[in-house]
């Protein structure tokens, strides 16, 4: 065999969003020696827009930084933001910020598994899992006014408040799906055909998650815990019980497993935050100038960590803003998943990274 | 998360670097004008178990304003580093963390960054010359978005790719 590259993207059906892929196969022409990937097929320069927008406005711009962490975006910059003015919250809004989090999160992962589906060419299962998201869709729908950028957040508070008729419809899709995504969990692990599919596929070790600092459902699936909501809680984390969820074998199938736990354990933030839900303001009374500062903020978005550095001058503008996307830390983590793995995989195992190309590339 | 406070008071002590907790306690700032220092820092950070999220960079006419973001066990330590040759040693030997968001320096700064493993463009293509925050660049240029006969071209230009 001679050293022939195989390529993939960077505009392809298996790809979500635009990745080229240069794969250089083993001897055997079947699996992977080494994969290398280029990027920057959706970079749109959007830390210096913001630059050129005031605080309000960067409101808007963060939010379609992504799709499915959309409501992490602004959470994260309005916590930056808030912390430079030294505003503190109505404690009403911490919880409902919570609230939109955890139902973004739970379509999220149910996104990304029907995704995983696919791939394993599982039509069914997939059709079951989106099915079940449609649900969490709908609810946004009910809630925010749209499926998939909630603009929940503003500086100071929320943009929406929970009446009882809503909380009980939340409460009512939570009790409608529990049983579907337990039912999901134990087909991941009992089914022989479902597990030889995936499991020992994209192997990242302990050791390999630590040195690479990944981050989300793919450091826990390799027994690496740094989810913020413990590590460094906000909003209203602290005052919640929840657990992380921790697999050891860093494989598809573990990666898969941490979301669909993951889910039960955000249902779980979803009936606390409900039943303790304070009563009060939703956001602060008064709109504050933002004085000059620097802060820094990070939350746990469905693919893990997501940070923002902001520095402004006194000017209604920032003079310097940046933030990283989990995607950004986990990239580099494939190049130790893919080699020795047969090249049909490539897609599946880069789906397991959850990757957000649109929002590392920025 | 106090016995981390002490600790970490110890060793920048020990550094002599000025530094201090935000109101949260969660995260940390310290100010470094010495490129020697920020490595040696970096390397006691490495045998903490830190890892790298982030570095920003920020421009102030000729002279650069580096903060690396650096997480201990939910502590971020945030070290600003002032640069006015517009170059600074690479960390990535240490953290692997870093590689990323160092190349990203390079490219949108055009801050040199020097014993860097892997020192390769990260999403601009090399046909965009580098410090280009301020520069206004077309969408299908700025994301190497045309698939047209010049990209595939390219592609095909490639030695020993095979196209499927």
């Amino acid at each position: 065999m001679d050293n022939t590259k195989v390529i993939l993207g960077p505009f392809d059906v298996a790809l979500e969003e635009p990745v080229y892929f240069k794969i250089e196969p083993n001897r055997d022409g079947k699996t992977n020696k080494t994969v290398d990937m280029i990027n920057g097929f959706v970079h749109r320069g959007i830390e210096s827009i913001v630059l050129q927008r005031n605080f309000l406005q960067n409101l808007i711009i963060t939010e379609k930084v992504c799709a499915l962490c959309s409501n992490n975006h602004p959470f994260t910059y309005c916590m930056a933001v808030e912390k430079i003015a030294g505003l503190s919250l109505p404690e009403r809004a911490l919880y409902l910020r919570v609230v939109a989090d955890e139902i973004k999160r739970i379509a999220s992962h149910l996104f990304n598994l029907g995704m995983l589906s696919h791939l394993i060419h599982n039509k069914a299962l997939m059709t079951q899992f989106l099915e079940t998201r449609e649900d969490f869709q709908d609810l946004k729908e009910s809630i925010w006014g749209n499926r998939m950028d909630l603009s929940a957040n503003t500086i100071g508070g929320v943009k929406f408040d929970l009446d009882a008729k809503l909380i009980a419809s939340i409460k009512t899709t939570l009790d409608q799906n529990r049983s579907k995504i337990e039912a999901f969990i134990a087909l991941f692990e009992t089914d022989a055909t479902l597990i030889s599919r995936l499991s020992g596929v994209g192997v990242l070790g302990y050791e390999d998650a630590l040195r690479l600092g990944v981050v989300g459902p793919v450091a826990r699936a390799s027994g690496v815990n740094n989810d913020v909501r413990k590590r460094s809680p906000y909003a209203a984390y602290d005052k919640l019980s929840f657990d992380v969820v921790l697999q050891k074998d860093g494989d598809v199938l573990s990666r898969a497993k941490v979301r669909l736990y993951e889910i039960l354990e955000s249902m779980k933030l979803l009936h606390q935050a409900l039943d303790a839900l304070p009563k009060g303001d939703i956001v602060l009374p008064t709109r504050t100038l933002i004085p000059e500062g620097e802060a820094i903020s990070r939350t746990e978005a469905p693919r893990g960590e997501l940070v923002y550095y902001l520095k402004t001058n006194g000017s209604q503008k920032p003079e310097r803003m940046k933030w990283r996307v989990p995607t950004y830390m986990n990239w580099e983590a494939l190049k130790v998943m893919m080699p020795n793995n047969s090249i049909d995989d490539v897609a599946l195992i880069f789906n397991s990274i959850d990757p957000c190309i649109s929002c590392t590339e920025r | 998360m106090k016995s981390l406070h002490v600790k970490l008071n110890d060793v920048l002590g020990a550094l002599k670097l000025g530094c201090h907790f935000d109101k949260k306690g969660d995260s940390l700032w310290c100010e470094i004008d010495d490129k020697a220092l920020l490595l040696s820092l970096a390397e006691i950070l490495q045998t903490m178990n830190a890892r790298v999220c982030m570095i920003t960079a920020h421009q102030k006419e000729d002279a650069h304003e580096l903060v690396y973001h650096f997480d201990l066990d939910g502590i971020m330590i945030n070290v600003k580093l002032h640069i006015t040759d517009k170059s600074v040693p690479s960390i990535t030997p240490l953290f692997k963390s870093a590689d990323w968001t160092e190349r990203e320096l390079s490219e949108i700064y055009g801050i040199a960054i020097l014993n860097h493993p892997n020192p390769k463009r990260l999403f601009l293509d090399e046909a965009i010359k580098e410090n280009v925050l301020k520069e206004y660049y077309s969408l299908s240029s700025a994301m190497s978005g045309k698939v047209s006969q010049a990209l595939w071209n390219r592609v095909k230009a490639e030695e020993g790719v095979l196209h499927g």
